[in-house]
């Protein structure tokens, strides 16, 4: 992380556990979601970021909901209506704040700097066998282990095409399964992401 | 510029979002969808899977290619996307394979055998009946075969689960020792307590001894220390109490003590100054003893900031024996 993003992320404190909670509940707006509506946002953020080609887009995320947190800590509700558009105005502010920080900034890590990831851009390094490209295939067959039988089914089924037919494929799937193929497209992204994260942590790489 | 005819209609502007080719006013309308609306963000993420699995298998429109590996690759977290992919997609891919191979297509060309007592079959038609008896017993075996093969890997995947949860078990094994390690060592540190105590302890005019310096409580963690059991006499008038503090901020506190049965509030301290000694920090405070009854009570220590906000930063539990 550059220097004065560290610096500014580090000013704020630490949400409390109460502050967390009341974000917990104003983010699931009257529905308990037992932190999945937290989870889905925050990784709505860390996209939006990214997409936006900050480096630091965990960071950028956690800070935009700290900041949700402290707002209603402080002022005990937030008008703005639903919690989600909230969520895009503070991110808003957030990455244009990031934005003027970066172009102040004097950049000490070459891999985040612009001209760094311009030189992997033109060589992704996405090439031959290496040890770390075997432990994430071991990782990989002990995540899929884990699933659910029917959920390696459904990701098996759901993704086993790069073909147009894929579409029919999943037409099918999802009438199968007796849901709409919306339902269908987010149940295989959730597996899909909880495999993600597993392999992730598995591989230490996160 | 448009992508590629593999992808429908709907999910094209969602590629071209995803690569970088909209005009800033509709990128940050999509923006604002991919967080606002659930529909948007839904379909986002599916479109973004199918583009990466394509790009890995190699089937994106060569200019779609090319603009994938120079916009989207130059993300450290997109490219971990794309290495996930390279594992998942053939991993899928083999895994279906051995769906296909092990459902008993093979098996669908059996004929029915001749019934006992039916006439039969006339000389010329024996050769083909002796032909279709052994090729059904062909495709039985061979059905016995993959169902054999299918049966093999369905054990082995049950041997690997049985030994991720044998490898678990031993990793909660080795954790409960570290907690009783713990809860040892923290019995321990109790008894050298108290047994200082009791080297300052000095008896009352009445021969019943009382408590001269205060009693050391630990904060309880998720490792459960046992509840201390004080015994207060009835002439005592205060209960001492030094509450070791867990690293944290605060130089100020405040000590609640609840009735922990209905976690009732029945005494709170004043302002009170943390302090540092050679084991630790404590916050020193002393409880009126006509507030405490027989009975469990939890303390909860809070620190505060300059602007008066409050945040527990310790808890403890005791029970009084009177």
């Amino acid at each position: 992380m550059n220097v004065l993003t560290r610096v500014a992320v580090q000013d704020e404190r630490a949400l409390t556990h109460d502050g967390f909670r009341q974000l917990l509940q104003w983010l699931d707006d009257g529905v308990e979601s037992n932190g999945e509506t937290y989870l889905e946002m925050r990784r709505r953020l860390v996209s939006y970021f990214d997409r936006r080609n900050r480096p630091f887009a965990d960071d950028l995320a956690d800070e935009t909901l700290n900041r949700i947190a402290k707002t209603l800590e402080k002022c005990g509700e937030i008008v703005v209506r639903p919690p989600a558009k909230y969520c895009y105005v503070v991110a808003k502010y957030v990455l244009h704040e990031d934005l003027r920080r970066s172009r102040r900034a004097v950049h000490v890590d070459h891999d985040r700097t612009p001209a760094g990831i311009e030189s992997r851009a033109t060589m992704p390094d996405l090439g031959p066998e290496t040890a770390l490209d075997e432990r994430r295939f071991a990782c990989l067959e002990r995540c899929l282990d884990r699933l659910k039988p029917e959920q390696r089914l459904l990701a098996i089924e759901y993704y086993r095409d790069s073909k147009r037919q894929k579409i029919e494929r999943r037409r099918e799937l999802a009438k199968r399964l007796g849901i709409s193929i919306n339902a269908l497209g987010i149940r295989a992204c959730r597996i899909r992401g909880t495999l993600e994260q597993c392999v992730g942590e598995c591989c230490g790489s996160r | 510029m448009r992508v590629g005819s593999e992808w429908v209609d709907d999910d094209q502007q969602l590629i071209q979002y995803l690569l970088g080719l909209l005009a800033e006013d509709e990128v940050e309308r999509l923006d604002e969808a991919s967080i606002v609306d659930d529909d948007v963000a839904a379909r986002l993420r599916a479109v973004e899977n199918d583009l990466v699995d394509a790009y890995v298998a190699g089937t994106l429109h060569e200019d779609t290619r090319a603009r994938f590996e120079s916009v989207y690759l130059t993300s450290p977290l997109r490219r971990e996307k794309v290495r996930f992919a390279q594992r998942f997609v053939p991993v899928v891919s083999r895994d279906t394979d051995c769906e296909a191979a092990t459902t008993g297509r093979a098996a669908a060309g059996v004929k029915r055998a001749p019934r006992s007592g039916a006439r039969r079959p006339r000389p010329r038609r024996k050769a083909q009946v002796w032909s279709a008896g052994i090729a059904a017993l062909i495709f039985l075996a061979l059905g016995g075969l993959l169902q054999n093969i299918r049966v093999r890997q369905q054990v082995s995947r049950a041997e690997g689960a049985l030994a991720a949860s044998a490898a678990r078990q031993e990793s909660l094994a080795r954790e409960l020792d570290r907690s009783r390690t713990t809860l040892a060592e923290t019995g321990k540190a109790l008894d050298r307590s108290r047994a200082a105590l009791a080297a300052h302890t000095q008896p009352a005019p009445s021969g019943n001894p009382v408590l001269s310096i205060a009693l050391v409580l630990l904060p309880q963690t998720r490792a459960m220390a046992p509840v201390e059991t004080i015994a207060l006499a009835p002439s005592t008038r205060q209960l001492p109490l030094l509450l070791r503090l867990e690293p944290n901020d605060y130089r100020r506190f405040q000590v609640l003590v609840r009735d922990a049965s209905d976690n009732q509030l029945v005494w709170r301290s004043g302002i009170l100054e943390g302090r540092r000694a050679s084991d630790g920090s404590f916050v020193s405070v002393a409880i009126p003893a006509d507030v405490l009854g027989p009975r469990h009570y939890s303390v909860e220590l809070a620190g505060l900031d300059s602007a008066g906000a409050s945040e527990t930063v310790g808890s403890y539990t005791f029970l009084i024996d009177r």
